[in-house]
């Protein structure tokens, strides 16, 4: 094993910073994508519903229905229309959209009966989620005392769930694509023949590729944290501290499968497929970002076990949301850095194979 | 000529899978030589280049470059020659300097030994004032020699040029052979590959390849007396006709 | 016939095209020679109304390139610099595609093929995919791709590009015969040893025609007489007034003087040791396009 030259590395890294500032159109790309991809994803995966139109019909008439009608109409999530109990007023209701939900009380108040348009499952969950939480909160007198507490999330906000999420998916995207493209693009233009042919060690090339990168993702990875916070009001309980060494991990492990990829596509197009691919399917799906995976079968629950972003998830919301401390997120990061190792030395092994027998 | 030996091959030999690329190839060059390689595309000339670098490993047969083994030696090697291929190696996308900077540095030049390269080329190249232009700028004549000053910055004793000439004029053509004539002159071993016919005669020697075997290897003027031609360029046709009607029978 | 009138074309501030002038008549090779960026390319591509002129106009067989662009189309076949085939589609494949593109009727199709097969010799890898077939072979297959249409005139710009010197001999063979069965070529090429025996030779620099002639007579016009020094002293030379043309090349100076030096004039040199030998050099094309390229291009 042959000693790494310093010289080489930071020859390889200082080449490659001049690439990136010299392409100043494609700089603005790498620092605008993720952000519009934030803004984007953001507001399309908000999942909080204002303007609730409930309508309540209320058949006790007693003081106790007016203050449990009260207690929706103060609240701004919902408007509130009075509904007659006859089921064909109702029907017509919902088919003309004029309420998303219908809230019976009976007569003698023992009993309430919640209707919710049902088309959209996913809204219906929500409404469902919202009406109860009012229920229990208000001062009611539901003869079934369900009190739910909410820890850490009290107020159910979307944003606590999907902007550490988005940061694990747009560092992981945009880290992978990089180092993707960068080295098959040598490939692609002939330059790689000449570093070959120099005395370069295949190390050395994939050490000096992956240093600028490191320092641009960690910035993209600020960039949309420091947005993340402004735009969707999210707390960050953790320290600044442990959220840098902790994403400079993450980091690094999208930019070792970056190289990875690289080593095995032939063109730039390839590449940027399958970091694509391989980076937003399973982080979207196997990370616990939008599923959560405990309603998984055992088989996808394992191949999680593999998904990166599964790790920073919890390292990202710990921060976050529980104000998780650096040994406490210890099991996260060992994971990711072992991955790092991992695919640092497969792309390692293959680059140096194709070095040796390049035809 | 002098009579130290730069490149030695005996019975070199590399297949891939059951395809001989280089068959049994002998071959002396010497210091200060400029030896041509011709032949079709396919005949083993780049395979021949790549183990004669060491980026690829022989199957068999015995080659030494710049007194270093092939098998045994390839960093060494890789440390003592220079290497330009058609497609010009540089970074079209970095200034001329940022270019010379990094080869530098992949050669761990340090950082005066790099300063005083980049000032010899300006003069040399009469590029001064184009220092900080970005090389995909500059024009395509200046660029290849540049591409063969980066290739040189190491001071490598052999340098091995791929088709160097691919793709430009005549008169830029001519002025970079004065480059490796004086590069020669300096005793650096020239390796050239040229699908130019004329330019085979600028050779001191030349070594004609034909599926993987070499089948002539003299100097212009010898090859053309034995094979009582006008050029190399018909000496070319002759022999590799012969060769493949040979083949068919 | 091609008739060039009076083009001229630009790009930004880069003229091209400079008022080009010139006949091309029908049934030969003319050859188009000139350095890079001389504006070869952009005049092969304002013939096959690729680009129009923005002065000036050409007309193939009486049409206007720009104003009968599709009938202009039909007749010309154009094969751009480094031309790319499909490399996954097999010999066949390719050629049938251009069948189609150029709208040949089906039933002409299987003779034309069987004739481009029998021309080019490519029918035993008919089945072959393009980007398995040597150098050569891709060249044939480009040229049988754009000659399935029966164009009258052929376009190529830079054919031999990277090829061997024995699969550019079997290329120009093919070449030669078209022309003698009328059709018409227009080439541009980097290998002055192929141009000189063209029919006509059309020599472009900075953008302007600079001679349109045989090659014999292009040689025939070249001004002085070159000779061989075998000297050192480029620099005595080199500020001399007369001398209209100064190249070293591997320690012998070629030079020509506009006015010849008398024989004692050659003595003195002799005696001064300033030349070892003089020798009278015959004319080549690459003399007149380093003669032409000393005054107009810049490195």
């Amino acid at each position: 094993m042959q000693i790494i030259n310093k010289t080489r590395v930071f020859a390889i890294a200082k080449k490659e910073f001049f690439h990136i500032i010299h392409d100043t159109r494609s700089l603005i790309i790498v620092f605008l994508l993720p952000l519009i991809q934030l803004i984007m994803f953001g507001y399309a995966l908000n999942t909080e519903i204002k303007n609730i139109n409930l309508g309540i019909s209320d058949n006790a008439k007693t003081e106790q229905s007016r203050a449990l009608i009260k207690s929706f109409m103060g609240s701004d999530l919902y408007h509130v229309y009075s509904i007659s109990n006859n089921s064909d007023d109702i029907h017509h209701a919902f088919l003309q959209k004029k309420v998303n939900a219908v809230l019976l009380i009976s007569h003698d108040m023992r009993n309430l009966q919640l209707i919710i348009d049902g088309s959209d499952p996913n809204s219906a969950s929500i409404i469902k989620n919202y009406i109860s939480q009012t229920l229990s909160s208000g001062q009611s007198i539901i003869p079934i005392d369900i009190r739910t507490q909410l820890l850490f999330n009290p107020e159910l906000k979307s944003s606590y769930f999907f902007v550490p999420g988005l940061i694990a998916l747009i560092l992981v995207m945009i880290s992978a694509l990089l180092t993707s493209i960068s080295i098959t693009r040598e490939k692609e233009n002939g330059t790689l023949e000449q570093l070959l042919i120099s005395p370069l060690l295949p190390l050395e090339f994939i050490l000096g590729k992956l240093l600028p990168y490191i320092f641009i993702s960690m910035t993209i990875g600020f960039l949309i944290l420091i947005c993340g916070l402004l735009l969707f009001d999210v707390v960050f309980l953790g320290s600044a501290i442990a959220f840098t060494i902790l994403s400079f991990v993450y980091v690094c492990t999208a930019l070792s499968f970056g190289l990875m990829i690289s080593t095995v596509s032939q063109t730039q197009m390839q590449a940027m497929l399958i970091a694509l691919i391989f980076t937003m399917m399973p982080t979207l799906m196997l990370s616990g970002f939008m599923l959560p995976l405990e309603s998984m079968p055992w088989l996808i629950r394992i191949i999680s076990w593999i998904v990166p972003a599964k790790y920073f998830l919890k390292i990202a919301r710990g921060l976050m949301i529980k104000g998780n401390n650096l040994t406490e997120l210890l099991e996260p990061m060992l994971f990711l850095l072992g991955f790092t190792i991992l695919l640092l030395s497969i792309a390692w092994n293959k680059f140096a194979k194709q070095m040796k027998e390049l035809k | 000529m002098s009579k130290i030996l730069s490149v030695y091959t005996n019975k070199i030999t590399k297949k891939f899978g059951s395809f001989t690329a280089v068959d049994n190839v002998d071959l002396e060059v010497y210091q200060g030589e400029i030896f041509g390689f011709l032949g079709a595309n396919g005949a083993g000339k780049s395979t021949m280049i790549r183990m004669l670098c060491g980026l690829l490993t022989p199957s068999a047969g015995e080659a030494k470059v710049g007194g270093y083994d092939v098998y045994k030696e390839s960093e060494l090697i890789k440390k003592s020659i220079g290497y330009m291929s058609q497609k010009f190696s540089l970074y079209n996308d970095l200034t001329v300097a940022e270019n010379i900077d990094f080869y530098g540095g992949v050669y761990s030049l340090n950082k005066r030994n790099i300063q005083e390269k980049k000032g010899e080329i300006a003069v040399e190249l009469d590029l001064d004032r184009q220092m900080n232009r970005l090389t995909k700028d500059i024009p395509v004549g200046l660029k290849q020699k540049l591409a063969l000053a980066c290739a040189m910055l190491h001071d490598p004793g052999i340098i091995f040029l791929d088709e160097p000439t691919s793709g430009v004029d005549p008169k830029v053509r001519k002025d970079f052979w004065n480059i490796i004539y004086q590069l020669s002159e300096q005793g650096k071993t020239v390796f050239v590959t040229t699908h130019f016919m004329d330019e085979a005669e600028y050779c001191h020697r030349l070594s004609i390849m034909h599926q993987g075997k070499i089948i002539a290897l003299d100097s212009p003027q010898n090859l053309k007396k034995k094979n009582e031609e006008n050029s190399i360029n018909d000496v070319f046709i002759k022999l590799i006709r012969s060769q493949i009607d040979a083949d068919y029978q | 016939m091609i008739k060039i009138e009076s083009v001229s074309k630009s790009f930004g501030d880069i003229l091209a095209n400079d008022n080009i002038s010139l006949i091309i008549e029908e049934s030969q090779i003319v050859g188009l020679i000139g350095p890079d960026g001389a504006g070869k390319s952009t005049l092969m591509r304002q013939l096959c109304s690729l680009i129009s002129p923005d002065l000036g106009h050409i007309e193939i067989d009486g049409l206007d390139t720009v104003k009968s662009q599709r009938e202009v189309r039909t007749l010309v076949g154009y094969m751009p610099q480094r031309f790319s085939l499909y490399p996954d589609l097999t010999v066949e494949q390719n050629i049938l595609f251009f069948a189609e593109l150029f709208d040949v009727p089906i039933k002409e199709r299987k003779d034309k093929l069987e004739k481009l097969y029998k021309f080019s010799n490519l029918k035993a890898f008919s089945k072959r995919q393009a980007g398995k077939l040597s150098g050569g072979m891709k060249q044939k297959l480009a040229l049988s791709c754009n000659l399935i249409h029966t164009p009258k005139y052929l376009f190529l710009d830079e054919p031999t590009f990277g090829v061997d010197p024995v699969s550019r001999q079997e290329f120009w063979e093919l070449i030669f015969q078209l022309r003698d069965e009328g059709i018409t070529v227009f080439v541009s090429t980097p290998y002055l040893d192929e141009a000189s025996v063209f029919d006509k030779l059309a020599l472009i620099f900075n953008g302007r025609l600079i001679a349109y002639q045989q090659p014999s007579a292009i040689l025939a016009a070249f001004p002085y007489q070159i000779f061989v020094l075998q000297s050192t002293h480029y620099d005595y030379f080199a500020q001399m007034a007369n001398v209209v043309y100064l190249h070293l090349f591997n320690k012998n100076i070629n030079i020509a003087f506009s006015t010849e030096p008398s024989e004692e004039q050659w003595q003195e040199w002799l005696d001064k040791r300033i030349i070892l030998t003089y020798e009278k050099k015959k004319t080549t094309l690459e003399d007149v396009f380093l003669l032409q390229s000393k005054h107009s291009v810049e490195l």
